[in-house]
């Protein structure tokens, strides 16, 4: 089962499988690191608003929409 | 040694935001730095040089960027600089602390014609996180030199300058053994490859176009497009096949990173609570989050009030005093025009650039603490769910909290905001942001208008003025940009201790900008309100400023200001928003009552209008450095006049509310 990396909650961790959105923002995004297949741990998520995530030891900041567009498989 | 033999090299340094890059810059060209813009952009270029074995070093700092794509001015510069200008080497600065994500930059740079040294940073924080990164391993895995830094300690920056020494000039490193594409895809770039062949202009390798072409990279495809013609519907099918290729290439990247980072990372990271965490805990939280942001911009004000105040009375003392009556008995002989347009005019512009001065340092340097710490990225990411409203996100805070420092470098720190609506948008707010010089007349006049409340309304006043900034931007931004957002991207760095260093090169340059910039601006202005006033005979009251704020005055009515000396010190505030003060001094001489300035400016006013002029005051056209330094940035002069309609039309609309409001009350 997949869904968008906002669902999930603080303290969750899934794997990337996919990057949504045009392609200038997925650029940027793989460039921040965010690819299919990696590892990301959610540190910071109030269920509205930007996210914070851990990729690659890097924590970044999402606005809620580009979040919403990287799809997780569940680990 | 295999030293240099000519005597002028150029290095360029890359590396991706928040790795210290520009510490390394500033540890090796000091203050020897020009800054200025890369040709036809407006991004900023630092260049610096030093000395090296007899040779000279030109060290050009290229712009931070996460990849060499061309997503980004900054990434197009980046590349553009490399191939075109070819420097005699590159030197990468990549963060120990996310290794991962500098190797992918490293990745891009290796397959470049040009030599290369990785400069491996914070090594000292990502050996106290409980990574051990063996540099040796890494430097014979990547085929390139590496070297580690601790940079803030100016611990290996030797070693690396001594690095790049070796390599500069030569060949690029034949043992590189950069990233190899997933075979997915490796028959496309070859048919690429083959059909590029012959057709790319020289200085761009055909490898490298054949995989950026591959990559969907727009500026290439331009580039090829226009260099082979004939071979372009070919491309393009190709292209056209493939265009998911993009991801497959990035993740073949990312998969060499891996390797190299298995092969030198010696004891991979325990999932240790890091001081980063426990401190946002609070720093990002929905709550305390702004609330420090708020406690942490009132401490600013305060140090920045509590330590620049006295320096700027003695200042200002200074030019009113010894250096008046020397210019003065200098000019003994001299025709009165004369003095009184070096006196009036050149010397009191000149003292109120002086008098800004400690105010911009003290301010610079707590905000430049902030920086480097890596709080702005938290106050922008608590600041976010506001912006929101506005069609803006957190970035776009930063530059406007600058602008309470003074405006100038806040309309030039926009340029951090990727999207051009938002950089247009954010332009436009910032010169509604109380600048200090603005609070200086607030204070000034407070006292006097609101005796004991003084400090309850003029903190009164600078939330209404925020308030209007947020209505205003949620109007624009919905109403002209239909509320269209970009994408928030952004990256929050480690914490970590601050470098005095380059606190210090960030001060010098921010205040340098406003000396040049709004100085020579804010003198000759000053020097033309000089003339409007002194111009055609001696008396003020005759004078053409009298009578262009006498012909204002019905407008000025409106708003409780029917004293037309109330408008000629608005209007002077386009020099420079201090100027109010000495404007209103010299039109409200002392009428041996013993009443001070501010008491007597008071005179003239009703409650209602003391509370409208200060609105106006604080809401007013932009002045004159601000206006120039909008012009530069959105190249336009129609969103520069815009802005300044835009700030026109708010401080007749408040002021006249307010009085009107004010006086039935």
């Amino acid at each position: 089962m997949t869904r968008g990396l906002d669902e999930l909650p603080a303290g969750a961790t899934g794997v990337v499988e996919s990057l949504g959105g045009g392609r200038g923002v997925t650029s940027r995004l793989i460039g921040m690191g965010f690819t299919p297949g990696v590892e990301v741990a959610v540190i910071h998520n109030r269920g509205r608003g930007a996210i914070i995530v851990l990729v690659r030891d890097v924590r970044v900041a999402l606005g809620r929409g580009q979040a919403q567009k990287i799809m997780i498989a569940e680990s | 040694m295999a030293g240099p033999s000519r005597a002028e090299f150029t290095i360029a340094l890359a590396g991706q935001p928040n790795v210290g890059k520009s510490t390394v810059f500033n540890m090796l060209t000091g203050l020897s730095q020009h800054v200025g813009n890369w040709p036809g952009k407006t991004i900023e270029q630092k260049t610096g040089e030093f000395t090296y074995d007899s040779s000279r070093i030109r060290l050009v700092d290229l712009p931070g960027t996460y990849s060499l794509s061309a997503n980004s001015e900054e990434e197009r510069i980046a590349r553009d600089f490399i191939l075109r200008e070819q420097p005699d080497a590159v030197v990468v600065i990549v963060n120990a602390t996310a290794l991962e994500r500098g190797l992918y930059l490293v990745a891009e740079l290796m397959t470049l014609p040009v030599p290369l040294v990785v400069g491996l940073n914070m090594l000292d924080i990502a050996e106290r996180q409980g990574s051990h990164i063996d540099v040796e391993v890494l430097e014979a895995a990547l085929g390139v030199p590496v070297v580690g830094l601790v940079a803030t300690k100016n611990r290996g920056v030797r070693d690396l300058v001594d690095a790049a020494a070796r390599r500069l000039a030569r060949p690029p490193s034949a043992a590189a053994n950069g990233p190899e594409l997933a075979p997915t895809h490796r028959p496309q770039l070859q048919r690429l490859r083959a059909l590029v062949a012959g057709h790319v202009p020289r200085q761009y390798p055909e490898d490298w176009v054949a995989l950026k072409l591959l990559e969907g990279d727009t500026e290439i495809a331009g580039l090829v497009k226009a260099a082979a013609p004939e071979a372009w519907d070919e491309i393009e099918q190709v292209l056209m096949a493939h265009e998911d290729a993009y991801l497959d290439i990035a993740t073949s990247r990312y998969r060499w990173v891996r390797r190299m980072v298995r092969a030198a990372v010696v004891s991979p990271r325990a999932g240790a609570i890091t001081r980063t965490d426990r401190f946002d805990k609070v720093a990002v939280h929905h709550i305390w989050g702004p609330l420090l942001l708020l406690l942490l911009l009132g401490v600013v004000f305060l140090v920045t009030y509590s330590v620049a105040g006295p320096m700027v009375q003695w200042l200002d003392a200074l030019v009113a005093g010894p250096l008046t009556t020397a210019a003065e008995s200098a000019l003994a002989g001299a025709p009165d025009w004369l003095t009184g347009l070096l006196v009036d005019g050149l010397i009191a512009g000149v003292g109120t650039v002086l008098t800004f001065v400690p105010v911009l340092v003290i301010f610079f340097a707590a905000l430049g603490v902030l920086e480097d710490v890596g709080y702005l990225a938290r106050a922008a990411y608590v600041m976010d769910p506001f912006m929101h409203h506005m069609g803006l996100h957190g970035k776009s805070v930063l530059p406007l909290m600058v602008g309470f420092g003074c405006n100038v470098p806040a309309v030039m720190g926009a340029r951090i905001i990727e999207d051009r609506r938002a950089r247009l948008l954010t332009i436009l707010l910032a010169p509604l942001v109380p600048c200090t010089a603005r609070l200086a007349v607030l204070a000034f006049l407070a006292p006097a208008f609101f005796g004991t409340g003084a400090a309850f309304a003029s903190l009164a006043l600078v939330a209404a003025n925020l308030l209007i900034l947020f209505v205003v931007g949620v109007l624009i931004g919905h109403g002209v940009f239909h509320g269209a957002r970009t994408a928030f991207i952004m990256e929050l760095p480690l914490y970590h201790r601050p470098n005095p260093r380059t606190i210090g090169v960030f001060v010098w340059q921010s205040t340098a900008a406003f000396v040049k910039k709004a100085g020579s601006i804010i003198v000759i202005v000053s020097a033309l309100v000089w003339a409007l006033s002194a111009l055609p005979g001696d008396d003020v009251q005759q004078s053409l400023l009298a009578d262009l704020g006498r012909m204002l005055t019905p407008l000025g009515a409106l708003m409780g200001l029917s004293d037309w000396r109330l408008i000629v010190a608005l209007l002077s505030s386009f020099a420079a928003k201090e100027n109010v003060i000495a404007t209103l001094g010299i039109l409200f001489p002392p009428d041996g009552g013993g009443a001070g300035l501010a008491e007597r400016v008071a005179g003239v006013l009703t409650p209602a209008a003391a509370v409208a002029f200060l609105v106006v005051q604080m809401t007013f056209i932009p002045c004159a450095a601000v206006l120039a330094a909008t012009r530069q940035e959105t190249r336009s002069w129609r969103w520069t006049l815009t802005g300044v309609g835009l700030m026109l039309a708010i401080a007749l609309l408040a002021g006249t509310l307010v009085y009107q409001i004010g006086s039935r009350l």
